[in-house]
C-alpha cells in the first residue's frame, strides 16, 4: 500500500509568556492511501491540533511531515498554499462557508486559486450534485439547514479533487439523521479513493472507519 | 471580475461604505480645492529674479546725527554722492548691477502703484484692472538687474532701461497686458485709452516696449504691470533715503553674501552725508510686504482648518477601512485553508477596496461637477472677479476639475489602501487555525 501521509516524531508547543503547553509529543503516524482513519480522544488531547498539522493550517514545533513522499516542513507559504489546494479538502466542525457568497459561490472558492481549473462553475455544480444539494446552488448559508451546510462544506471540499480529506467533527453540530447523511457521503468519497481522516468524539462512527488512533495528553495511544 | 463579484456579495455593508465615500470625496474637494489653488498661487514664479537680489538702504544723515556736514548737503554734491555710492556698489567683486529706487515701489512691494486703464480698440473693449505702475530711472540698468526679460518683437532689456517712456503718452507693458489688448499681436506701437471716457477727452498711450509679465504681490496673480521712466535720479526734490536693488554674480549663499556686502558696506559707503543702512535678501523683503499684509497669516489660517479637516477625513476612512478589514479575518482564514497565499489575500482586501473607493470617487466627482457647473470653483483672490488674472489651470474649468479631483482621489485612494493594508498584512501572519478560531 502506498503511504500517503508520514508523520515523524511531531510535536507541538504552545508558548505564552508565563505558559509552556505541549500540545503534541512524538507523533509517528503512517496514513495509506485510500485509507479512512479516526482520530479520538477526550477534548484537549490534540486531535485537532493533529489534524491542522496535517492539513498544513498549523506548523509543528518539531518533526517532519511528509505527504505524497514530499517534505513539508519549512516550505514557502505560495507552495504550501498550493499543496493545501491541490492536494488537501478540508471539512470544518462550524462548517466555515463564507457566509456573503452563496453556496455556488462558496464552493467555488478553492477554483478561485487554481489555474487551468477550467469551468469552475460547472465542477461546482457537479460536486453539489454529488452532495445531493444542486438545488440550493443560490441560497446563502443562513439559509441552510446545519446539515446541508456541512454538505456544502462538503462539496467544496472535494470541488478540487483532493486526494486527501480532513474532517475535523464534521457531525460534532449536526442531529443523528444529518450526521449519518455526512457519514454516508464521506464512506462514498472513500469508496471512490479518496483517503478520509476525520477527529470524532463519536465511537460508533469511528467504528465504521478503517482504522482508529487514540490520542491522550498529546501522546499517540495504541 | 472576481473582485467585482464579492463587492457584490458583501454589498450590505459596502453599500455604507459607498456611501461614505461618496460624500467624502464631495467634503474632500470642497477642502482641498482652495488648498490647492492658493498652494499654486504662491508657487507662481514672479516673473523676475528675486533669488538672486539683494535690496540696500541708504539714508542721509540728518542735520542733528553726529558726523553730519552741512558743507556738502547740497544738490548737486548729494547727487554725486549718490553716483559714487552706486559706483561703488557697481564695482564690488560680488556684484553684476545696481539700479536705484527712490520709493516708487518695487515688484512685490505693496506701495506699488495701481492703476485701470481701458483699451482704445472698440473690438476688444477691455479694462486691465489694477494694473501694477512701476518707475524707473533711465540709465541705472533697471531691467536688467531685476532680470526682467523683454518680450518678443521688443527692444532689448539694456535698450528698455535707457529709454524714454515717460507720460503721458508712452508706456511700457507686459506681454500679458498687452494679449489681453491685443490678444496674438505684438504690442509694441499699439495704442490704448488711457484716461477714462468721464473725462471727456480721450487720450492715448503709446506702448515703446513689452517686456515679460511680472507678478503682483501675493495672494493675486496678475502679470499686468506698465512701467514709465523717470527723470534723473536728482532732477526733482533732493531725495534723503532710497533703495540700491543689488544684483547678484552668484546666486548662491545669498545670505553670506548679504552679510559679507552689509560689513564691508558700512565702511566703505560711507560717502559724504550718505550712509548704507541695511541690506537683505529681495526674498526677505517680499516675505515682509506679504507679512504686512496678513497675507501669510490668512493661508496659513487656509491651510491649518483644511488640515484639521483633512485629518479627520483621513483618519475617518482609514479607521472605515482598518475595522472593515479585520472583519473579514474568517473569511481570509478559510480562503487561505483552500489554497489562498498570503500575498493574494491582501492583493484581494486591496483590490476590493480599492475599486470601491474608485466607484465611489467617480460618483462623488460627479456629484460635485453638478454643482461646480452653477456654482464655479474657487477662483482664489481675483479682486471680486475685476482682476485679469494669468490663463493657468485655475482659470479652466476642465483642468481645474480634473487636478482638483486628481488630487482628492489620490488622497482618498492612499488613505483606503493604508486603512487595508496594514490590517490585511497583519491578518495575513496570523496562523490559520487561529484566524478560523476568530469571533470576528
Amino acid at each position: 500500500m502506498e503511504t500517503v501521509i508520514k508523520l515523524t516524531d511531531i510535536s507541538k508547543v504552545y508558548t505564552t509568556k508565563t505558559i509552556e503547553t505541549q500540545a503534541l509529543e512524538g507523533i509517528n503516524l503512517e496514513v495509506n492511501k485510500g485509507e479512512f482513519l479516526s482520530i479520538m480522544g477526550p477534548s484537549g488531547c490534540g486531535k485537532s491540533t493533529l489534524l491542522n498539522i496535517i492539513g498544513l493550517l498549523d506548523r509543528p514545533s518539531g518533526g517532519e511531515i511528509k505527504l505524497f513522499g514530499k517534505q513539508l516542513v519549512g516550505l514557502r507559504d505560495k507552495e504550501m498554499a498550493r499543496f493545501r489546494n491541490e492536494n488537501l479538502g478540508f471539512v470544518f466542525q462550524s462548517f466555515h462557508l463564507i457566509p456573503t457568497l452563496n453556496v455556488i459561490d462558496n464552493v467555488m472558492v478553492p477554483l478561485t486559486y487554481r489555474k487551468g481549473a477550467g469551468d469552475r462553475r460547472k465542477l461546482a455544480r457537479e460536486a453539489l450534485e454529488k452532495v445531493g444539494l444542486s438545488h440550493r446552488t443560490t441560497h446563502f448559508p443562513s439559509q441552510l439547514s446545519g446539515g446541508q451546510a456541512q454538505r456544502v462544506a462538503i462539496a467544496r471540499a472535494i470541488v478540487g479533487n483532493p486526494s486527501i480529506i480532513l474532517a475535523d467533527e464534521p457531525t460534532g453540530n449536526l442531529d443523528s439523521k444529518m450526521s449519518e447523511e455526512v457519514m454516508q457521503l464521506l464512506h462514498g468519497l472513500n469508496r471512490e479513493g479518496k483517503t478520509i481522516i476525520m477527529v470524532t468524539h463519536n465511537e460508533a462512527q469511528a467504528r465504521d472507519t478503517d482504522r482508529v488512533i487514540h490520542l491522550f495528553d498529546g501522546h499517540l495511544v495504541l | 471580475m472576481s473582485r467585482i463579484k464579492n463587492l457584490w456579495n458583501n454589498r450590505r455593508a459596502n453599500v455604507w461604505i459607498f456611501i461614505e465615500l461618496v460624500i467624502i470625496s464631495i467634503v474632500t474637494w470642497i477642502i482641498t480645492d482652495p488648498v490647492a489653488v492658493a498652494v499654486s498661487d504662491s508657487m507662481l514664479p514672479t516673473g523676475y529674479d528675486n533669488d538672486r537680489l539683494l535690496i540696500a538702504g541708504i539714508a542721509h544723515l540728518d542735520p542733528e546725527a553726529p558726523g553730519y556736514d552741512g558743507a556738502r548737503d547740497t544738490l548737486s554734491v548729494n547727487a554725486a554722492d549718490v553716483e559714487t555710492v552706486l559706483m561703488k556698489l557697481r564695482n564690488h567683486p560680488l556684484v553684476e548691477a545696481v539700479t536705484i529706487d527712490k520709493g516708487f515701489g518695487l515688484p512685490g512691494n505693496m506701495s506699488v502703484s495701481f492703476d485701470c486703464p481701458r483699451s482704445g480698440n472698440d473690438a476688444v473693449d477691455t479694462v486691465v484692472n489694477m494694473t501694477n505702475v512701476f518707475y524707473y530711472h533711465r540709465g541705472t540698468d533697471f531691467f536688467q538687474t531685476l532680470g526682467i526679460k523683454s518680450a518678443e518683437g521688443s527692444p532689448s532689456a539694456e535698450e528698455l532701461s535707457d529709454m524714454e517712456a515717460k507720460g503721458p503718452d508712452k508706456v511700457i507693458i507686459t506681454r500679458e497686458m498687452g494679449e489681453l489688448y491685443w490678444p496674438g499681436e505684438n504690442a509694441v506701437g499699439k495704442k490704448f485709452v488711457y484716461n477714462s471716457r468721464q473725462d471727456g477727452e480721450e487720450k492715448y498711450k503709446t506702448v515703446v516696449g513689452v517686456v515679460e509679465g511680472i507678478r503682483h504681490q501675493l495672494p493675486y496673480r496678475s502679470y499686468c504691470a506698465m512701467f514709465y521712466s523717470a527723470d534723473g535720479i536728482f532732477d526733482d526734490e533732493p531725495q534723503r533715503t532710497f533703495n540700491a536693488v543689488i544684483r547678484l554674480k552668484n546666486p548662491a549663499n545669498i545670505k553670506a553674501q548679504a552679510e559679507e556686502l552689509s560689513q564691508w558696506g558700512s565702511r566703505e559707503l560711507v560717502t559724504g552725508n550718505f550712509y548704507l543702512r541695511t541690506i537683505d535678501t529681495y526674498n526677505d523683503f517680499l516675505e515682509d510686504t506679504d507679512r504686512s499684509l496678513g497675507i501669510p497669516n490668512q493661508i496659513r489660517l487656509r491651510y491649518i482648518l483644511a488640515g484639521f479637516f483633512l485629518v479627520n477625513l483621513i483618519l475617518g476612512v482609514v479607521g472605515t477601512f482598518w475595522l472593515q478589514t479585520r472583519k473579514r479575518i474568517t473569511e481570509m482564514g478559510i480562503r487561505r485553508a483552500f489554497g489562498a497565499a498570503r500575498r493574494g489575500i491582501v492583493g484581494m482586501m486591496v483590490g476590493e477596496n480599492f475599486l470601491l473607493a474608485t466607484a465611489a470617487c467617480l460618483c462623488g466627482f460627479l456629484l460635485y461637477w453638478q454643482y461646480a457647473l452653477r456654482n464655479g470653483l474657487e477662483e482664489g483672490y481675483v479682486n471680486n472677479g475685476a482682476m485679469n488674472v494669468i490663463d493657468n489651470w485655475i482659470t479652466h474649468f476642465g483642468q481645474h476639475f480634473a487636478i482638483v479631483s486628481a488630487i482628492v482621489y489620490l488622497l482618498i485612494i492612499l488613505c483606503v489602501v493604508v486603512g487595508t493594508l496594514i490590517p490585511a498584512t497583519s491578518v495575513s501572519r496570523v496562523d490559520i487555525v487561529d484566524t478560523l478560531r476568530s469571533k470576528e
